[in-house]
């Protein structure tokens, strides 16, 4: 599509808005920003997702009072046949900090209204589900951490539990809690299922006990700092946070980074997605007891996690990303031990999968499993391996491309089911995928320098960076503040998007497969909470 | 695991064990907010590659089973009952590994309306094990220091 | 079944003989000061991300001293350091019993 036809398209899909449209005007190159009056928000986001096909891609809500008197919200809305970003903007009174709710014709905007209201106090008028999300019911309801005039540094009492888990009665109907210190060495979250006999009838997820206060903590803090901030919100997605921030930070500068550094970006992201994808696949065999397919798993990835320490100096890639670029350069011997490993990884992971997936108890398992419908993943706008299980086609680095994706060939894997075992084939044929990817980058690499100053962003510029995660598309939303440093930053990670989604897939199933539906799935709650 | 050479190390972490606990430790993870890398490589001390289960250590389910807790992550403010619940429920004597930055020190969270910025704040810790994440041989060092700690004058008290 | 004991048999043993093998060389791991090269400009303490580093008074001399429990291992210091005082070591073994051993080294 060239340069000029997607702009008559985007201006065409802008005026359907006629007078609604305050205002529009383009933020960075692939976005476009219009502000609405917030009566207007239902028809325009409903517009924008049911007839103009676009997808909720993350909703921030911020505290402009010190530069407009008002609070702010932008719904972003990502248009992959156009490559282009369209951004809803509403400005809310101080005295009147409420907005109507398009959580019932939007179902993925749920948790980004409940979420406003927990930590800036704004409130959706009309959201079907009141209760607290961030926040857990003992925090006090007058407090909101993200307004800039929270005082950081004063302890926030406790108060009476206000008691925001499902309960379940009736005959013959058992609650079981799980959590959050559970059996196995995983991440903290509080499972309810309602279950008769060993069948679940409706599972209830209360997440967010590892929220850190990232978004709070990092503001204020010079860019360069941040940056640490970003690598560590995820263990495991701590790469593709670090290059979602960074072209955050050069896409506000309107810098575009040496090519070099473009290709060893993609490299390192697809090394992660590797060693993530392999440990996941092997990961996923102890939700049916299938122990070889743990160990291989776990040594494979093992392998795979030494070679980033070989290479990076980091089992997790942590440190490898810079604003402007990247912090260490990869010598052609390494590249060349590199294919060394990947080949005999990769004959490894073939037999490994010859195993599993010729095992009549694991196909068993697996098949018919918590299966997410194609209808479920669109109404949550669900991303990344599960989506694409699901016979949805997201895929943010071939639908906007970034780092060195624009040069490369990236299929798309998909399969229809959306059961644990086409979450399991995605997985698999994504490591294939990777891998070519790998030998693409290796082949085309160019020379040349590695980063690239980052020259100065003027105050209160806004700007967006995303990345594939392993987990599916990560969005961050930064704004700038005054001597580069962040004013306010929102972490929409794969694991926000989709979490919603995993509670609907278990009802059905028998309460032992609720193990192996959550592996399937393979979601942060580090990613998700912050 | 037959061995035909048997190292220092292995000797040594052996013997701690076997004097102190009989022949198993039991262990039990406690993420108190961690960002998951540290984990991931304590569950990477259960892979054929480090093979913690040859020492005679190994995770358990429940803290009421465990000699020790190990911690990661700087406690956030909604599971702070959670691991004071936890280490109330561990049996004594019981010894508390704090991993990774954020859980000797906060790491790069810090202090915030949601975060406590350390394991020690809310439970005694015995040993410290920095890094982010520590290398899971890093955190195998710690469990060792842990089980010489036992044998001091704390014991007799916890 | 048979594929899978023929698996396990080609893969052999796997298990480090020896558990508290060194890191690789690029490893980030304890930072290492030279008192001799530190010029006392102090730009790392704005520099360091966690507030890893401080001055403290050792012997009647102000010092650079490194906090190894708080610090993430980036190596931010390092590679700004103008007179390359401060190392990075691929040491990886850092548990300590108390907290003020991990501060003074």
């Amino acid at each position: 599509m060239n340069q000029l036809s997607k702009k008559q398209l985007v201006a065409r899909l802008l005026q359907s808005f006629g007078k609604k449209m305050l205002s529009s005007r383009p933020v960075q190159e692939h976005e476009t920003e219009l502000v609405i009056d917030k009566a207007d928000l239902p028809e325009v986001c409903r517009t924008l997702v049911q007839e103009k096909k676009g997808r909720l891609f993350t909703m921030v809500g911020n505290d402009e009072r010190e530069l407009s008197g008002h609070f702010a919200l932008y719904y972003v809305f990502a248009f992959d046949q156009l490559q282009h970003l369209i951004t809803v903007k509403t400005l809310l009174e101080e005295a009147d900090p409420v907005f109507p709710s398009i959580s019932a014709q939007i179902p993925a905007a749920n948790w980004y209204e409940r979420e406003v209201k927990d930590l800036l106090g704004l409130r959706a008028l009309g959201h079907p589900d009141r209760r607290p999300l961030i926040l857990h019911g003992d925090w006090p309801e007058d407090q909101y951490p993200l307004r800039k005039d929270f005082s950081a540094a004063l302890p926030v009492s406790r108060q009476p539990d206000r008691g925001t888990s499902m309960q379940y009665s009736g005959r013959d109907v058992t609650e079981i809690p799980v959590g959050p210190i559970h059996a196995g060495i995983i991440e903290p979250g509080h499972f309810r299922f309602g279950a008769v006999g060993d069948t679940v009838l409706h599972l209830d997820a209360k997440l967010f006990y590892t929220h850190r206060g990232l978004e709070k903590s990092a503001e204020g803090l010079p860019l360069t700092k941040a940056l640490f901030t970003a690598e560590r919100i995820c263990g495991v997605c701590a790469l593709s946070h670090a290059v979602a921030f960074a072209q955050a930070v050069e896409a506000a500068a309107q810098l575009t980074p040496p090519p070099r550094a473009l290709y060893l970006r993609s490299l390192f992201l697809e090394l992660e997605r590797l060693y993530n994808h392999i440990g996941d696949l092997g990961n996923l065999c102890a939700g049916f007891g299938f122990a070889v397919g743990v160990s291989h798993g776990s040594r494979l990835r093992e392998q795979l996690q030494q070679l980033n320490e070989e290479l990076a100096g980091h089992r997790y890639l942590r440190g490898v990303i810079q604003l402007g670029g990247l912090r260490l350069d990869v010598t052609p011997a390494e590249l060349s031990r590199l294919l060394t490993v990947l080949e005999q990884v990769e004959a490894d992971f073939d037999e490994l999968m010859d195993i599993i997936l010729s095992h009549d108890i694991a196909l068993d398992r697996m098949a018919t499993t918590g299966v997410l419908s194609l209808q479920q993943a669109n109404d949550l706008e669900v991303v990344g391996v599960a989506a694409r299980a699901s016979g949805r086609a997201v895929d943010i680095r071939r639908s906007h491309p970034y780092a060195a994706y624009g040069q490369l060939d990236v299929p798309l894997v998909q399969y229809t089911q959306g059961d644990v075992l086409a979450r399991f084939k995605v997985r698999a044929e994504e490591v294939k995928t990777s891998l070519q990817i790998i030998r693409q980058i290796v082949c085309q690499i160019p020379a040349g320098a590695i980063w690239a100053p980052v020259p100065e962003i003027q105050p209160y510029t806004r700007a967006m960076g995303w990345a594939e995660s392993p987990r599916g598309e990560v969005c961050h939303w930064l704004m700038v503040g005054p001597e580069q440093t962040v004013f306010r930053y929102r972490i929409r990670s794969a694991a926000y998007s989709n979490w919603p989604a995993v509670p609907l897939t278990v009802p059905g199933n028998i309460v032992p497969d609720f193990p192996l539906i959550n592996k399937s799935f393979e979601l942060c709650y580090s990613c998700c909470d912050r | 695991m037959k061995s035909e050479q048997t190292t220092d190390i292995e000797l040594a972490l052996c013997t701690r064990i076997k004097q102190v606990l009989g022949s198993s430790l039991h262990i039990r993870h406690v993420d108190a907010g961690s960002c998951n890398g540290c984990d991931f490589e304590m569950m990477a001390l259960c892979n054929p590659v480090y093979d913690i289960q040859r020492f005679g250590i190994d995770f358990v389910a429940s803290p009421r089973h465990a000699d020790m807790l190990l911690v990661t992550g700087g406690v956030t403010r909604h599971l702070e009952m959670a691991l004071e619940k936890t280490y109330a429920a561990a049996a004594a004597p019981k010894m508390v590994v704090a991993v990774g930055s954020c859980a000797c020190g906060g790491g790069v969270c810090g202090q915030t309306y949601a975060n406590a910025g350390g394991v020690d704040k809310i439970v005694p810790v015995d040993v410290f094990v920095p890094g982010c994440p520590p290398r899971p041989s890093a955190i195998l060092e710690g469990i060792l220091l842990a089980l010489d700690k036992l044998d001091g004058s704390r014991s007799a008290v916890r | 079944m048979f594929e899978i004991l023929r698996k396990i048999w080609r893969t052999g043993t796997v298990t480090r003989r020896q558990p508290l093998p060194p890191a690789a060389a690029k490893y980030r791991g304890k930072i290492v000061i030279d008192p001799e090269r530190c010029n006392g400009c102090l730009e790392c303490i704005g520099i360091c991300p966690s507030g890893a580093l401080r001055t403290n008074c050792i012997q009647g001399k102000e010092q650079l001293v490194i906090s190894h429990e708080k610090c993430i291992f980036c190596g931010s210091c390092a590679d700004n350091c103008a007179e390359q005082a401060i190392k990075l070591t691929n040491q990886c073994y850092l548990a300590t019993r108390n907290k003020q051993e991990a501060q003074e080294r």
